[in-house]
């Protein structure tokens, strides 16, 4: 078990660096933090309801990602009868959740604490068969069913405990090692719990709701291989093509970083980092690398699957799933989205007048009023010169949309503070209140008060983020600084790193 | 403005795709859909005479992959290997798949955590 492995080193890097006291502590909150483990498909333990967040919190903190949602209301019939079905099937039908499609344009999805399951809509310009979808709503149900919410927002609260409890828990191993003062502990087990336990950590937990996903699927007679098979191939391929640029991007970084140390104390600094960086990655071996992630999680699936599927093997669903592609407007919507790329690209080389000609069609019919569609339209618009007025119209269009998108309102905002800063300011209040103060939306608020110079309110509401939203706590703090707290952030960061490097360079011992 | 990171090799514009996929048989799922077999599990890989036959016709070598998929039936895959048209099991084999998948740079405030999602940070 790879992963396992990789557990097991991070979790013995994470406890050598934390002690064995801290170990003992935490062993007492094991219980209350994840939910069963899944070690194999066919199993569906009991689980106890969780408490659910707030539905309408959770739905409002989506539109203000990115943005935002989509009004696919045939679409989300369709995907919520299929989640019916995955409920029913895990004898939890009374359970709350809704699937909604995000404007989001990479291939994923993910699923919340209010038990909602989040599309991207590149999963619907991608998936082939309703066994694909199936597998993809089975899997991030799974995520819900088994708890895993729970932990993610313990690493939301970066609460180091919370995340050795799951590292034992999860590695079922105590690894007794000592040698490290406190401080060094406190600065190390970020780094090590973040490199390296908690991508680990995170495949775990991938693996398990892709094996409870796939006991679903299969209870419900989807096809495997053109399902969770072909949904987990599809990962494997956008990883792959992923990883290479990532990786050509950290090698142009890297070089960058090097030559731009110009002092020797910039020198000494980088190479003490790097010298620390390079030995972590040596100690845990391959565990920070995961561009084969879904290559991996396909054979470890497909490996416990096989011995359970029927002869003859169920026919995949193909015309169900094209009859919900097909339905008139969410034809057009797809249709729209697939013309956001052409029009990036004609942007890109100056056609401004046939990028806006195509946006147009995009912020048309069944996308009129779409956040994303509205803000293409005009940004392109402002590019091809049309005034504020017409953007305003454009924008205003979401206004009334059954899916509004908070990014809409910022942009609404900050074009009205053009010409009248209080107006915009009761604007943007209303809007903040109207979305239910959604956590997500909070940063854009202290942004809005910063550039409007009301720099009292930003740090109010900053202040009220570091209490009550741990989720986006470092993006308000940061929002509410002006460019001069900044500067001075970053001398005295770049001086506790020096010293930092400088006390814990020579204690990194790698045998 | 945006700025796309688009999975060139992966994409055919998926609403055509999609259009075209419309109108294909719902048994059979058109080649076009299906890419090929890039990775084979098991060397010498066992062939099929039929789709869904329980006991292999063969073998082949599991060489100069890809293999463009011709046809899909029954979760095998019809592939032409050495001038010869066989049945693969598609659980012995990984194949690749046209996706829409477009990085951008996205406004609103990022996560510190993430959550629960079916892929990993892809962009």
């Amino acid at each position: 078990m790879k992963y396992r492995h990789q557990l097991l080193v991070g979790g013995a890097l994470l406890f050598t660096l934390a002690g064995c006291q801290t170990v003992q502590d935490v062993k007492a909150k094991l219980p209350s933090l994840t939910g069963p483990s899944v070690d194999k498909v066919g199993e569906l333990p009991k689980v106890d309801t969780p408490k659910w967040d707030d539905a309408a919190e959770d739905v409002n903190d989506n539109r203000a990602a990115g943005y935002g949602l989509v009004n696919m209301p045939a679409m989300e019939a369709y995907l919520n009868q299929l989640y019916v079905k995955i409920k029913q099937t895990a004898e939890v039908p009374d359970w709350p959740g809704k699937v909604y499609v995000s404007s989001d344009t990479t291939l994923n999805a993910h699923s919340s604490g209010a038990g909602n399951i989040f599309v991207n809509i590149a999963v619907l310009q991608s998936f082939e068969s309703e066994d694909e979808i199936f597998a993809l709503l089975s899997h991030e149900f799974a995520h819900v069913y088994l708890g895993h919410q729970t932990a993610y927002n313990a690493r939301m609260l970066t609460d180091s405990a919370t995340l050795l409890a799951i590292a034992a828990k999860t590695a079922a191993k105590e690894v007794n090692l000592n040698g490290w003062g406190s401080q060094d502990n406190i600065a190390l087990l970020g780094m090590a719990a973040n490199s390296v336990l908690l991508p680990a950590w995170q495949r775990s937990v991938e693996e398990q709701a892709d094996r409870l996903g796939a006991t679903i699927s299969l209870r419900n007679g989807y096809s495997y291989a053109s399902g969770f098979k072909a949904f987990l191939e599809r990962l494997a391929d956008v990883e792959q093509e992923v990883a290479k640029k990532t990786e050509a991007q950290l090698q142009i970084k890297r070089t960058a970083a090097i030559q731009g140390r110009k002092t020797d104390v910039d020198k000494a600094v980088g190479d003490v980092t790097d010298s620390i960086n390079d030995k972590i990655a040596a100690m845990v071996s391959s565990a920070t690398q995961n561009h084969d992630d879904a290559v991996f999680r396909e054979d470890a699936l497909s490996q416990q699957v096989m011995p359970l599927l029927p002869r003859p093997r169920p026919q995949p669903r193909v015309t169900p799933w094209r009859n919900a592609l097909k339905e008139k407007a969410t034809a057009e919507v797809l249709a729209h989205y697939a013309l956001f790329p052409r029009i990036d690209q004609m942007m890109a080389t100056n056609k401004y007048r046939d990028a806006l000609r195509l946006a147009r069609t995009a912020a048309s019919g069944a996308t009129a009023g779409d956040g994303m569609a509205v803000s293409y339209l005009a940004d392109v618009m402002q590019k091809n010169g049309v005034s504020r007025a017409e953007q305003m119209k454009v924008w205003m269009r979401n206004q009334d949309w059954p899916q509004r998108s908070w990014s809409v309102q910022v942009s609404i905002a900050n074009a009205i503070a053009a010409t009248d800063k209080a107006k915009a300011k009761v604007f943007i209040e209303q809007q903040y209140a109207s979305f239910g103060q959604a956590p997500r939306a909070m940063p854009d608020v202290i942004t809005f008060y910063v550039t409007q110079d009301d720099k009292s309110n930003a740090d109010r509401l900053a202040l009220l983020c570091t209490v009550s939203n741990p989720r986006f706590r470092s993006v308000c703090l940061d929002r509410s600084k002006t460019e001069a707290q900044r500067q001075a952030d970053k001398m005295q960061s770049a001086a506790r790193s020096k010293t930092m490097a400088n006390q814990l360079g020579d204690k990194m011992k790698v045998k | 403005m945006k700025k796309n990171t688009v999975i060139a090799a992966r994409i055919k514009t998926s609403l055509a795709s999609l259009i075209l996929l419309s109108c294909a048989a719902a048994a059979t799922v058109s080649a076009q859909s299906l890419g090929s077999v890039v990775a084979a599990k098991q060397n010498p890989l066992p062939v099929y005479a039929n789709p869904d036959a329980v006991a292999p016709a063969g073998t082949v070598a599991a060489g100069n992959l890809p293999w463009p998929i011709k046809e899909s039936k029954n979760d095998f895959f019809k592939v032409s290997v050495g001038g010869k048209d066989v049945w693969v099991d598609a659980m012995d084999v990984r194949a690749d798949r046209q996706s829409v998948h477009r990085c951008s740079a996205m406004p609103g405030a990022k996560d510190t955590a993430g959550s629960p999602g079916a892929a990993g940070k892809n962009c």
